[in-house]
């Protein structure tokens, strides 16, 4: 297979210059991301038209709300600058997520020779000789059924990434309210969903990532033919 | 969150003081001096009529200038631009061809936009370019331009218009010369107050739309322009038209049509991967926005794709 991806890794990159250091023999490669790779498979009109056309979406309400979470948990505060009036911030108690001399947005690489994967974890620590990554979630109602299923691989990889020997799990905060009944709410029901990692769910994981890289890079090939 | 971009937008009409006659059959048929009666006005009367009311319509006036503002690196930069209206639309379509990933803001949006869109029509302009110009075979809720006064004045009942609002949000608007008497400067040659009253007209919608969304008010850079003989600038990238149009337009499935069958014939796998590729781009799946295809649609474009293709 010739891999040919939409996205290769440049110092224009929006995140190289954070993580430099760590990037920098990777330059001129073709990347791929865990977001990507979903899009792929479960959103691919908008996977065609932002990874093909260039066309910039917007992020949408429930994107953004994960994002003010997610920097907030970095910062310890929640961030004055909400646009969209979020609400709901005193029932999360940011304290209990943050640890220790913790590493938030911490870059991991699966290196897969002709193309690398790229992800960034919300939360690694090490506590009394074990390792812990965790990922910040927030959800609507049943939406932590989609964190807790077998499909669920986002911290498989980032786990696989790191040398497998993470205790794994995603930080579930309920999300209240919608886009059609605004504003949306941080509830007080938050728990936390382990995630298992085993051999069986990296080869699943491994096996989804080069399936979406082949497809693409087919896809792509078409597309440079006639529109390129 | 990405900051959002805004074209504020406006132009200016007049008519001529000399209508053809046919022209005045239209106007006398549509504008009875008694509708019960049916009677109409004739001769001295039916031009006076002509000249104090047609200015209304887009069938009997035109428009002389267009005005675009851009909020550019903390500046709102005007293009003040005249010229005929075929070279006026060419311009605007040029620019607006360009601008796909800017929200269109005008002021009462069901007039202006029919105006615009019969005037463009009549020069031959069908479809427009931006998805903000859009109108036809809408409802008012579906119009994707930002109309500022239905932004200010939202639920209520009160219809405000641009003085009004400034008035009310202490913004000068002392230049701003009423919409039924711009066809009077214009016949009489001020084309400089014409001039004056449009930026203004523009600076007020940037200022009264920043103030309602709390933002600090920006510095005005003019720039004036008359285009002539303006070339169109065809596009390229029919996909990106296709998504921009949301319609395959006869000029758009040309345009795919020489992309896709004009070099060597694709093979059946292509052709499979260039369906994906065109439903991609075509199918709308905004939910959050209300741009969100039903399934029937879906079936319809679907439908479309696979004619385009052969398959």
């Amino acid at each position: 297979m010739s891999v040919n991806l939409p996205t290769v890794l440049t110092e224009d990159t929006h995140f190289y210059k954070k993580y430099e250091n760590e990037l920098k023999h990777l330059l001129g490669k073709y990347y791929i991301s865990y977001s990507t790779i979903n899009s792929w498979f479960d959103y691919r009109p908008d996977f065609i038209k932002q990874k093909f056309l260039g066309i910039r979406l917007p992020s949408g309400v429930y994107a953004d709300m994960g994002n003010f979470l997610g920097e907030a948990v970095e910062n310890g505060f929640f961030s004055q600058d909400n646009p969209h009036g979020f609400i709901g911030q005193e029932n999360v108690d940011l304290n209990k997520y943050r640890k220790p001399d913790a590493e938030y947005e911490k870059l991991i690489i699966i290196d897969r020779g002709e193309y690398f994967m790229v992800g960034f974890i919300d939360i690694y620590y090490e506590q009394e000789g074990k390792k812990y990554l965790e990922d910040n979630k927030s959800g609507g109602a049943n939406k932590e059924k989609e964190y807790a299923s077998e499909d669920y691989l986002q911290t498989v990889f980032y786990n696989y990434a790191l040398g497998g020997d993470c205790i794994t799990g995603v930080n579930f905060f309920r999300r209240e309210g919608s886009h059609v009944r605004p504003p949306l709410k941080l509830g007080k029901e938050q728990f936390y969903i382990p995630v298992e990692y085993n051999e069986t769910r990296v080869k699943k994981a491994l096996a989804k990532l080069d399936l979406a890289v082949k497809e693409i890079s087919e896809m792509k090939k078409v597309f440079d033919k006639y529109f390129g | 969150m990405e900051e959002a971009k805004y074209i504020y937008f406006s132009f200016q009409s007049s008519q001529d003081f000399e209508p053809t006659s046919k022209d005045l059959l239209s106007f006398q048929r549509k504008y009875k001096k008694d509708f019960t009666t049916r009677e109409l006005f004739e001769d001295e009367e039916l031009l006076d009529q002509y000249r104090l009311r047609g200015w209304k319509s887009p069938r009997y006036s035109k428009i002389v200038s267009l005005i675009l503002a851009f909020e550019i690196k903390g500046e709102l930069k005007v293009r003040f631009i005249t010229g005929s209206e075929i070279d006026l639309f060419t311009e605007l379509n040029n620019v607006l061809r360009k601008s796909q990933d800017y929200t269109l803001v005008d002021f009462e949006s069901q007039i202006v936009l029919p105006y615009l869109g019969i005037r463009m029509a009549r020069n031959g302009f069908i479809n427009p370019v931006h998805n903000g110009l859009k109108y036809r075979n809408a409802r008012p809720w579906d119009l994707k331009s930002l109309d500022i006064q239905q932004f200010y004045d939202g639920a209520g009942n009160y219809k405000s218009s641009i003085k009004d609002i400034a008035d009310d949000l202490g913004l000068n608007s002392e230049a701003i010369i009423e919409i039924e008497d711009e066809f009077t400067y214009y016949n009489t040659g001020d084309f400089e107050s014409l001039k004056k009253s449009a930026i203004q007209k523009v600076e007020v919608m940037s200022q009264a739309h920043r103030i309602l969304t709390e933002l600090p008010p920006l510095q005005t850079v003019l720039v004036e322009e008359q285009v002539k003989d303006v070339i169109e600038e065809k596009p390229t990238d029919w996909l990106k038209e296709l998504y921009n149009a949301n319609q395959f337009t006869n000029e758009i499935r040309e345009g795919l049509k020489a992309q896709i069958f004009g070099k060597k014939k694709p093979t059946k796998k292509e052709l499979d991967h260039l369906f994906t590729i065109i439903r991609g781009a075509y199918v709308r799946t905004n939910f959050m926005a209300n741009d969100q295809d039903s399934k029937k649609v879906i079936e319809q474009k679907e439908l479309e794709i696979k004619t385009l293709l052969g398959l």
